[in-house]
Formats: C-alpha cells, structure tokens, sequence
C-alpha cells in the first residue's frame, strides 16, 4: 500500500530531513523603531548549545539526509561563541556522516567581520539575509543602534565584503523594507533600487532582491514610520516597485518576487517553516517554537530542548501548527499562525 | 489551479483530535497522530515510509522571506 505525497508535504513531514532555526541570542544591538522582538531573552547559554550538538548528533548517527539550520535572533552574531560553538560542531559531525548541511543567517551584518564571514561560509553558513530600509538617510532613521546612530553605511561596508567575497556558494538575500513615505524613494532611474542592482545584483547571482512593506509588527516605537493604510495598499506600493525592478532587467532568478509574489512550491504550493512537522525554533532559553514572527506569543512555545539534546515537545501545542499538513489547506500551510493565534 | 492540497479542512480549535489516525496509511491523507514527534523531533516510522523518496530538500527559510505578521 502506497500513499504518494506531494512533494511539499512529504518534505514537510520526512524523517530523512532536519530544520532548526536557531536564535543564538534574543538581544539585539540595533534597535529598528518597527521591531516586534521585546529582547528580554539575551544570548543562549553553552548547555543549550550543546543540547542542540547533541541532537544533531543522534540524528546524523540515525541516517539524518540533509540538515538545515538557520541562526536568528534578535542578532545572531551577537552570540558568537555560541554560533562559532554550534556551526563549528554541527559542520564537523555532517561532514563526518555525510549529511548535505545548509546553513543560513538572518543578521543585520554589523557585526559580521570578514574573519566571520570568511570562517561562516567555510563551515556551511552560506546564505545570509540583510535588510536595508532604502537611502542612507531613510534607512538611518529607522534601522538605528542602542546609542541612535545610523547602521547604512556600516550594513553597506558588509555587502560590499561579501560581493567582493569569492565563494561561489554564497546566497545572499537582500531585503528591502519600505513604508508609506520611503517607497517613493526606491523607484525611479536614479532611486535605491537601481543603486542596489548595479551595487550586488546584477551579474552575480549570488545576491537577490526582496521587497517587504514595514507594517504594525508590534514592540517598536514606530518613531518615523507612516504605516499603509491598508495591507492592499502595501502591496499596490510593493508591485510598483518591482515593476521598476524589472525595467532594469533583471529576472525571477534574482527576484523571485518577479513571478508570482511568493514562493511557490512544485505543486503549486508554499508550505512555512511553522508549518513543518521537521522543522522547530530554538529560542535562546531553550523554549521550542515554530513562528519567528510571534515570539511574544505563549502558543508559540510548544516544547523546549534539553542539554541531552531532546525534544520534549507537547504534541497538543505542537499539533495546530501542522493543521495545513492534516487538511491541506493553502492558507493553514503558508502561514499557520494566522487562525491559530492571529486572526484570519 | 486548486489551492488545496486535500478536500478536506480541519479547524484549528478541534484540529487535534478531529482526524482518525488511520486515514494516511489508507492512503487518504495525514493525520494528526501521524505527525506526533519523539524526542529526536521524528515522527513515527509509518508517517516517515508515506513520505518515503517523495520529499524534496527542506525550503530554507532564507528562501522564504514572505512570512509575515498579521495584516493591520
């Protein structure tokens, strides 16, 4: 008797898979007026990090395919013994069995020396992800640090290192954030997107370009920002945008955005991180979650992790999660927090 | 094109015990027991041999920047 999956959710539900995202630390030492993180978890302590090796370990050893693990935060970086502690670990053991290990950063790149960066992509930490909030003095105004200086020119310094990088491998995601106000800034022949594509974009595939509308995340003082009045209207801005990204010729390759708005799986599909029986977050206090957006929410803690390097996962708060996979319903596998703890 | 995977919806306030565990080895779809993971984060053999080959490589969340908060 066979049951033949679609590819999605059978990826979504394998054993022969792994996806840990990984927030190393949940302080932060930028301090974006939109953010929605509270910091009030700093940087994970050394027995989480080595329940995480430990749980590696076990599934390398028990015929473990592909491993991705993905550092987020708060700033990743800003916990670099335990980034250096776990990629170092996690590298050596998926060398050692042969597991395909991807491995990803979201980080605001200010703390991303070369030596890091170097030492990252070497040790299977290939794909980063750097927003960007459009011009110099736009971006200064809304992605600022502790002491409220502007982080644009130092983020930029950190792109310009890695275009200049040679490692093929590299997967670099440029994300771009626009607002009411700063959009009309991104477009045009002489505006910040046309910057950025001759800046890492264009004839070098490493980079790509992803456009997000800032809206009401949530923790931030949102000094500055003029919000869209509507969901729809950010989305009417976003198509502008990229309608200005595609007179510079650039493709769906480097703009996936181009094709169809989402990323869209090969039956037609998208199915989230949250919504993944195989995929968990590891908060810095050892809590399991599966959204990286509502972290300030209790049902977004389903489990935690022991240092042994066990998942003690409660299969009630667990379950709502994975309705997508039961129902296969679009909507309940894109984006599973929404019905569960926020509204449709 | 559809926009389902199944025809079948679950809702989230009773999804947990709403589905016979049965259904996904009679080859109709997955269940929430077939989704229970031990402490290595797995789910059960059975769940894992329906999945068999027909799985592709995880979508890494770089790769998937579209998630979002709620609307406003």
């Amino acid at each position: 008797m066979s049951l033949s999956l679609p590819p999605e959710i059978a990826g979504a539900v394998t054993n022969r898979g792994l996806n840990l995202i990984i927030n190393s630390s949940e302080q932060c030492n930028l301090r974006c007026v939109y953010c929605y993180e509270s910091f009030s978890i700093g940087h994970m302590k050394l027995d989480l990090a080595r329940g995480i090796v430990n749980l590696v370990r076990k599934r390398v050893e028990d015929g473990l395919e592909w491993l991705e693990i993905d550092f987020f935060g708060g700033e990743p970086l800003g916990a670099w013994n335990t980034v250096e502690y776990v990629t170092g670990n996690i590298h050596e053991l998926c060398r050692r069995h042969g597991v395909t290990l991807l491995g990803g950063m979201t980080t605001n790149s200010t703390l991303l020396h070369q030596g890091r960066f170097d030492w990252l992509v070497k040790h299977g930490i290939t794909a980063f992800q750097v927003t960007l909030d459009g011009p110099r003095e736009i971006h200064d105004a809304r992605r600022v640090s502790l002491h409220k200086t502007g982080s644009f020119d130092v983020i930029w310094k950190r792109l310009a290192m890695m275009k200049a990088s040679t490692f093929p491998e590299l997967d670099v995601v440029i994300r771009v954030h626009f607002d009411a106000d700063s959009w009309p800034s991104l477009v045009g022949e002489s505006g910040f997107v046309a910057t950025v594509v001759e800046a890492f974009i264009r004839d070098d595939l490493r980079f790509r370009l992803h456009f997000n509308p800032v809206e009401q995340w949530g923790a931030g003082s949102a000094e500055g920002i003029r919000y869209f009045a509507s969901h729809r209207d950010a989305l009417a801005a976003r198509e502008k945008i990229l309608a200005c990204v595609a007179q510079t010729g650039l493709g769906p390759n480097q703009v996936p955005q181009l094709l169809k708005g989402v990323e869209v799986g090969e039956s037609g599909h998208t199915v989230c991180y949250a919504a993944r029986a195989n995929a968990f977050v590891v908060r810095a206090d050892g809590a399991v979650s599966k959204c990286t957006v509502a972290f300030n929410d209790d049902r977004n803690v389903v489990g935690r992790i022991t240092s042994e390097g066990d998942l003690i996962i409660d299969h009630k708060l667990h379950a709502p999660w994975m309705r997508g996979l039961v129902s296969g319903d679009a909507s309940e596998l894109a984006c599973p927090a929404r019905g569960h703890i926020w509204p449709v | 094109m559809s926009t389902r995977f199944a025809n079948v919806t679950v809702a989230a306030s009773n999804a947990v015990e709403a589905a016979p565990a049965s259904q996904a080895i009679d080859g109709k779809r997955l269940s929430f027991a077939d989704l229970r993971v031990d402490p290595l984060g797995k789910v059960p053999d059975e769940t894992a041999r329906i999945a068999g080959t027909n799985s592709t490589c995880a979508t890494p969340v770089l790769k998937n920047p579209e998630c979002k908060p709620p609307p406003d």
